[in-house]
């Protein structure tokens, strides 16, 4: 079954076609996702900050990231599935649109760019945690990720505008 | 005096290139939804440390020497881009029910963060307050942000 198939049979589900033909849900969906993001991108972008040293340039990286932590696991669970939601309600729209496509590659950026410092950069956090100036690597990670969500929020605001 | 304000809106040059070119309105909402997800983003922040529920191993007066600056300007660049997405067609907002209860809540809001709310987390007082006074106080500025959001959510489709 091509992808394209596979939309239009997402699209017909009665999920989305409920979803999508209701005057509340879809703006309550919609607005969870939208709103979704400040817990989710918002307070991983707190994090990077602190890699950069641009906020908390007195507190270890550690504590900034145990403290962010389920919060953020959280609102991308939250913005995850309302994204899903949304995408079944437009499926086949949404495959076509070109915007779209670049916002859901660079979320797959910014999930490889985070599973990389988790695998090489985590398990040496202690050599530098209490450090005001982070390695170069950890920090470059946290420009990718500001740079990949940045992107992903502009990406997914035009790709309304094309649908 | 309103009326022609609102024709000259619609229609001086500049204005109308922003409204009418492909990507002057997508860019304009793409830098106004940055800005909540920031603004929104240290209000979640600020009132998880308030209510001790998150944050709790990070001190408020430190959350809000390095917050509050990134706070102020997600709401000048949120109210500037808003700006433009209202300036490019007024008659179509000023109509609209959820974005006259948007611009009361934004008012609201805006009064509060920068009076009770910015004295309460940028002199750090907050952590001596009693916990049912930093759980109103969260709870009155989590309402008000949101309830902007939201309400601004809601005006492309009532």
């Amino acid at each position: 079954m091509s992808l394209l198939r596979w939309c239009e049979w997402l699209e017909n589900t009665a999920f989305a076609v409920s979803l999508k033909e209701s005057a509340y849900m879809f703006p309550v969906v919609e607005g969870t996702h939208l709103l979704g993001m400040s817990v989710s991108v918002g307070l991983i972008i707190l994090l990077d900050l602190r890699l950069l040293r641009l906020a908390f340039p007195t507190e270890p990286v550690s504590r900034i990231m145990r403290q962010v932590g389920p919060w953020m696991v959280a609102g991308f669970g939250l913005v995850f599935a309302t994204g899903l939601a949304l995408f079944a309600a437009n499926a086949t729209a949404a495959y076509v649109n070109w915007f779209f496509r670049l916002k859901l590659a660079l979320v797959v950026v910014a999930g490889l760019n985070a599973a990389y410092y988790q695998v090489v950069y985590f398990p040496k956090m202690a050599q530098w945690d209490m450090a005001a100036q982070v390695p170069r690597g950890p920090r470059v990670v946290a420009a990718i990720s500001i740079a990949c969500w940045v992107l992903v929020i502009a990406f997914g605001r035009t790709m309304a505008y094309e649908l | 005096m309103i009326e022609p304000f609102l024709d000259w809106c619609y229609s001086t040059p500049v204005l109308a290139f922003l409204r009418d070119t492909r990507f002057g309105m997508p860019i304009s909402q793409s830098f106004h939804i940055l800005g909540i997800t920031v603004l929104l983003g240290t209000t979640v922040a600020f009132n998880l440390r308030l209510t001790g529920v998150g944050f709790r191993e990070t001190s408020l007066r430190t959350m809000a020497d390095s917050l509050w600056p990134y706070a102020r300007w997600a709401v000048a660049i949120t109210m500037f881009t808003g700006l433009l997405v209202f300036i490019v067609d007024p008659r179509r907002y000023l109509v609209n029910g959820p974005f006259r209860l948007k611009m009361l809540l934004l008012l609201c809001a805006l009064i509060y963060q920068f009076t009770v709310f910015k004295r309460t987390v940028t002199s750090g007082d907050g952590d001596r307050l009693t916990a049912s006074k930093r759980w109103r106080l969260a709870v009155i500025s989590l309402v008000l942000w949101f309830g902007v959001g939201w309400s601004g959510r809601f005006i492309g489709f009532l």
